[in-house]
């Protein structure tokens, strides 16, 4: 290892002892507000979120295990296992590489731009490993049973390829778009490629769910067609295919395709981007932002909110977003995710032909987008600033809920008109679509209670944790799901009859009231305890 | 030795440091001031390798910092105006890891560690994270950093910031002492009694240049003024403190 890395123009004791002192911070680093209050080591908040991934891993085993050809089984799992660390790349670690917090202490430090750009990934790569080995290596395990012992190690050696090509692609575009658009525009820009590439990467999570959803997996297999190559998924799958000695022209073209990847990849990761690396941290560091005054936004949330710890909120959320690179890349990362839901439901409703669709996955965006949000809204970099809201005599239960309120309120409510209108094109029965809208909303207001109930915090008031992100999104997303079809149920046995739609609005509504009352029990209880982290 | 010839460094539009010319010999402790928003921070960040000068030129210890960062980095110590820590770290594993990125063996590193510690008092708290430490504690780490390697130039911003008065006391006479020893000490401060107390010679920079330079006693003499502190106001163009309390006064009655 010493050898290679000095070779690469690391320096190893330097290398080394960054990384442990990374993995340190990353063990140690807070758990937040609840952990902060139950004592809690965020150890056990990482093997939590670990098991859950784990979790995951073995479902994705299993839906392998039932697919009958070995090519489209490795493309699938692939294919999650690219998702997933994307997602985690995405969501959570998108500005480890590119963040200069940590400069300020290491700056001046004799550490090579190589050795610490180097230590970064280090820290990044065992994440992204960590991830693709809990949801693979399942996989890897049923390969091994039913496809021997040379597809089993084959997937092992795919799976890390595949992982860490991921993540070298999504560090080398970050580190490339610094130097290309310069730092004075990197935060803007940075958001704008968040966004495109989530849209990329979520729109294969679609197509391969589509297309494992449509299939009866025993006999799902995939065509031998050379525009395959055209998805890198393919690529990494050929590695089982050749292992087993079943491999054709296809198979060998995408092996070769991925090595030549990975090269490029490592080229670049050992070329000027490295080299000018401290260079771009000092210049993100001295550059100070391109924070923009807020025009008369003041004035406008006088209008929504009266309290002052509302307005504050308010306030607090519009200017993080302007300026938070972080926060903003958090918050454009769940845009396509809905979006695609909503292209989707659209879509079905195309099929229908103006009938009523079939909205589940709308219905899952509905019930995502606030809760999600609202995940966002409490981690900052810029968490020590909130001992504004333990020294001054603000209400620290009205904050939690202003910060809720304004979810809904500028989110929730924004959304639903937004697919009222899109799906008003479609859909013949406009009182259904109403219906339909009336029930989504109040159930998104639900789970938003729900989940300040569970888990009340401050705005902006607890540190960044490395895969918290991803598991929050993860779990929502399957809690969602869930919810998102049995509401279609709902509504559509409910429609029919307005005495029961009525009462279920009722029930929604009362239950919203009710856990209204209990959230503000309990937030006063717990803001009372709830202590500055800084 | 720290020298810079016409160092300046732009944000945009907005030049932070002009045509900066300075000297600091080894063995000298040169107070460096100026009001908020001067340039000290800038030259600082310069000097220390972190960001790099629009234009001019800057050697710390012989070393150019834009061609040679890491030679500079390796001679310096340096104490930012914030403690900037790894808060989970302890303290003795945070001057472990300084330790390592300067390749001290670990036999010297503990030694020194242990040393700088105790003589700072944090024997007892070395073990417990940062995250639990007094702002005067986490300055003390910092400030141990800084020695850990034995660095021939210093570079201090606000290095008594938090400190007790005991350990303030020690930490200035620690500072003369080092620079007997031939060190080179660039000592940036808005506690104007200490920079004249301690420094051997002032800077005093505003608006990115360099407006006065001589010792205590030449730059009051240039202003005509009675004190350091009265001869920075003058050279700073804040008009008379008095006046622009009581507007303040004033404007807090009004509203």
């Amino acid at each position: 290892m010493r050898r290679l890395l000095s070779a690469l123009g690391v320096d190893y004791a330097q290398w080394r002892a960054l990384t442990i002192a990374s993995l340190k911070l990353d063990v140690r680093s807070g758990g937040g507000a609840a952990a902060a209050l139950s004592n809690q080591r965020s150890g056990g908040g990482i093997l939590g979120r670990m098991s859950g991934f784990a979790l995951l891993g073995v479902f994705v085993a299993i839906a392998a295990a039932f697919i009958g050809d070995r090519f489209a089984a490795s493309m699938v799992v692939l294919s999650y296992v690219t998702i997933m660390v994307a997602t985690a790349m995405l969501v959570d670690l998108n500005v480890v590489i590119l963040s200069p917090t940590d400069y300020g202490v290491l700056g001046p430090q004799p550490i090579s731009s190589r050795t610490y750009f180097a230590a970064k990934l280090t820290n990044i790569l065992v994440y992204t490993l960590a991830l693709a080995t809990l949801v693979g290596l399942p996989t890897v395990v049923v390969f091994l049973v039913k496809h021997g012992l040379a597809s089993g190690l084959a997937g092992i050696v795919a799976l890390y390829a595949c992982a860490v090509t991921v993540t070298f692609a999504i560090v080398a575009g970050y580190a490339r778009l610094a130097r290309a658009v310069g730092v004075r525009r990197l935060r803007t820009a940075l958001s704008w490629v968040q966004l495109a590439v989530s849209f990329v990467f979520y729109g294969a999570f679609f197509f391969v769910s589509e297309i494992v959803g449509r299939s009866v997996l025993a006999n799902f297999t995939l065509p031998r067609s050379p525009w395959l190559l055209l998805y890198p998924g393919t690529w990494f799958a050929s590695y089982a295919e050749l292992a087993a000695g079943a491999g054709d022209w296809l198979h060998v073209a995408g092996v070769l395709a991925s090595l030549a990847l990975m090269a490029l990849l490592v080229g670049a990761m050992r070329g000027r981007l490295s080299l000018e690396y401290v260079e771009q941290l000092g210049m993100l560091m001295a550059g100070g932002g391109d924070a923009r005054a807020p025009r008369a936004a003041r004035y406008r949330f006088r209008l929504w909110f009266r309290a002052g710890e509302a307005r504050a909120v308010a306030i607090l959320v519009r200017s993080q977003f302007r300026n938070d690179m972080r926060f903003r890349m958090g918050v454009l990362a769940i845009i396509p995710l809905t979006v695609i839901y909503l292209l989707m439901g659209v879509s079905d409703a195309r099929e229908a032909g103006g009938a009523r669709p079939d909205l589940s996955l709308v219905s899952v965006a509905i019930l995502l987008f606030p809760t999600m949000l609202r995940a966002n809204l409490a981690a900052s970099d810029a968490f020590r600033a909130s001992w504004i809201y333990f020294a001054t005599p603000a209400d620290r239960a009205r904050l939690i809920r202003s910060a809720r309120d304004i979810l809904a309120v500028f989110f929730l409510l924004p959304y639903l008109a937004l697919v009222g209108v899109t799906l008003s094109f479609f859909v013949d029965d406009p009182l259904w679509l109403l219906a339909y809208l009336v029930t989504a909303g109040l159930m998104s207001n639900l789970m938003l209670l729900l989940a300040t109930l569970l888990n009340p915090e401050l705005p902006f008031a607890r540190p960044h944790e490395k895969m918290q992100e991803t598991s929050r999104v993860i779990f929502v997303m399957i809690v969602a799901g869930l919810a998102g079809i049995l509401l279609m149920r709902f509504v559509d046995r409910l429609y029919g009859n307005p005495l029961a739609l009525a009462t279920v609005f009722g029930a929604l509504i009362a239950a919203s009231v009710l856990i209204g009352r209990l959230t503000r029990t309990r937030i006063e209880r717990q803001a009372a305890q709830l202590e500055f982290l800084g | 030795m720290i020298l810079t010839e016409k160092l300046s460094r732009s944000y945009g539009n907005k030049q932070a440091l002009i045509d900066l010319d300075l000297r600091v010999e080894p063995g000298e402790i040169l107070g460096f001031l100026g009001p908020n928003g001067a340039g000290k921070s800038t030259t600082v960040k310069i000097l220390t390798g972190m960001i790099r000068p629009s234009s001019g030129r800057a050697l710390v210890a012989g070393y150019d910092v834009v061609e040679q960062p890491l030679e500079v980095k390796r001679r310096i110590g340096y104490v930012p105006e914030t403690a900037a820590l790894y808060d989970v770290l302890t303290a003795a594993e945070y001057l472990e890891l300084v330790a390592c990125l300067h390749h001290l063996d670990a036999k010297t590193a503990a030694a020194r560690r242990e040393e700088l510690l105790g003589l700072f008092g944090l024997g007892d708290a070395q073990h417990k994270r940062m995250s639990e430490y007094s702002k005067g504690m986490r300055q003390k780490v910092v400030i141990a950093a800084a020695l850990l390697h034995r660095p021939e130039v210093l570079i201090l911003d606000e290095p008594f910031d938090g400190l007790d008065a005991n350990t303030a006391a020690v930490a200035k006479e620690l500072l003369k002492r080092l620079a007997d020893q031939g060190r080179t000490i660039l000592f940036c401060s808005h506690i104007l009694e200490v920079v004249e107390r301690v420094c051997s010679r002032i800077v005093i920079i505003n608006e990115g240049r360099k407006i006065a330079e001589g010792t205590a006693a030449e730059i009051c003499a240039a202003t005509g003024a009675a004190t350091l502190e009265e001869a920075f106001s003058r050279l700073t163009g804040v008009r008379d403190v008095g006046l622009v309390a009581a507007d303040v006064l004033s404007a807090l009655d009004r509203t």
